[in-house]
């Protein structure tokens, strides 16, 4: 599925929001980019509101920052029982902590990032006569969400994020490691099963030896996880393990030492991470580099 | 109440893989399979290096025991490119294929 199909399924399969809304073909009044009109026969008759109509635009942004925008905007008849406020938050919560996975891409993950409430006047169109003439308030709310793309951080081999990934997972086989664990379309993080993902913030050349090229690997972990108590004792246990470990071993068996570790526990878990590492890895030149003359100055005075 | 249960464990057979084998797997997510070395070979996974078709680029996959019980992989393996061995899911049997191996050239 792509990910437009995958915002339906998520958001139609929510069933404490689904029952809050209007039916259309028997299904829940869920619509991507606009909704049908009154006079459509999927309504069959019935209340055409609370609806929920969602769109979204990807667009080229620097990493860790939005890579588009998801705007959910529900409908509702001011007139009726049903209120914005009671079904925001179940839209706020089905979209919260959760990652779609299209079948082709990264996986994605929504940050709130505002809800702006208005107020539209609805006109209703007379079944047969093609004239306007009744006309009612509708109220809604814009809920817009921040799209986080979670690319793939493997590089090659040694590859500090798929060290770390293992390290991770071996301490905390329950949890579903982004990059390492096969991925459902449609994955939520919960208390139980916690998403965790390394990311590779950058690589520079440390030092150099005859046999190896050192680097300083900077990666930073994102615990997610709806619990914050649980992000919080996750990102410590981790953090602690590095710290007592000293290093993770890499898949080509090759040590990477934990150089400087920092856990942040404030900070954003969906953009920022919460644990940072640098970690000391060595490239094997396999072969003795050969010495190089360099700086030569000749003198003939 | 009992404290205590008995559990049955897939489990990799060491003496039938070992480091360095050719192995070839695909997963059924995959378009594709891909075949590499096994670099690390565990009861319960082996990880395969493997080149993903970028120069100087070595990657790794991790064929879980569990997952290949479950008939999540196709596998295929050697360990000197005569007797090639397959890993039938359906069958959980592995065995050199015909008209494979067994010919010393």
């Amino acid at each position: 599925m792509n990910l437009d199909e995958l915002i339906y399924v998520r958001i139609s399969g929510a069933e404490e929001l689904t029952r809050h809304l209007a039916r259309y073909s028997g299904l829940p009044a869920v619509f991507s980019v606009s909704a049908p009109e009154d006079n459509q026969g999927g309504w069959e008759g019935q209340a055409q509101y609370p609806q929920v109509v969602y769109s979204f635009d990807l667009q080229a942004d620097g990493e860790r920052k939005s890579v588009g925008i998801l705007t959910v905007s529900l409908l509702c008849r001011n007139a009726a029982g049903e209120t914005p406020e009671e079904i925001v938050p179940e839209i706020k919560r089905c979209l919260r902590d959760v990652i779609l996975k299209p079948a082709e891409g990264s996986p994605y993950c929504f940050a709130w990032a505002g809800t702006d409430a208005f107020e539209v006047e609805h006109f209703e169109l007379e079944h047969f006569e093609l004239e306007y003439n009744k006309t009612e308030l509708l109220v809604g709310n814009e809920i817009r969400f921040d799209i986080l793309e979670y690319p793939s951080q493997e590089t090659t081999d040694p590859d500090p994020i798929m060290a770390a990934n293992k390290y991770i997972k071996e301490l905390y086989p329950e949890s579903l490691i982004m990059g390492y664990d096969r991925m459902e379309e449609i994955t939520e993080a919960t208390p139980e099963k916690p998403v965790i993902y390394c990311r590779l913030i950058s690589a520079d050349k440390s030092e150099e030896t005859n046999t190896v090229a050192w680097m300083d690997g900077r990666i930073a972990v994102h615990i997610l996880c709806p619990d914050s108590g649980m992000r919080i004792k996750m990102a410590a246990a981790i953090s602690n393990s590095m710290s007592l470990d000293g290093e993770i071993i890499m898949l080509d068996h090759s040590p990477m030492f934990i150089k400087r570790l920092q856990t942040d526990y404030k900070s954003d878990y969906l953009k920022e991470g919460q644990i940072f590492i640098t970690g000391h890895y060595g490239l094997l030149r396999y072969r003795a580099k050969p010495h190089k003359m360099s700086a030569v100055r000749a003198d003939y005075s | 109440m009992m404290l205590l249960t008995e559990q049955t464990k897939v489990s990799f057979d060491l003496s039938a893989v070992r480091c360095g084998d050719v192995l070839w797997g695909k997963h059924r997510t995959w378009k594709d399979g891909k075949a590499g070395f096994v670099s690390a070979a565990a009861g319960d996974k082996l990880v395969v290096q493997y080149h993903p078709g970028i120069g100087n680029v070595t990657n790794h996959f991790v064929v879980l025991a569990a997952e290949a019980a479950a008939g999540e992989w196709e596998i295929r393996w050697s360990s000197d490119m005569l007797d090639v061995h397959s890993f039938d899911p359906d069958a959980a049997d592995s065995s050199p294929e015909e008209g494979e191996g067994n010919e010393s050239g």
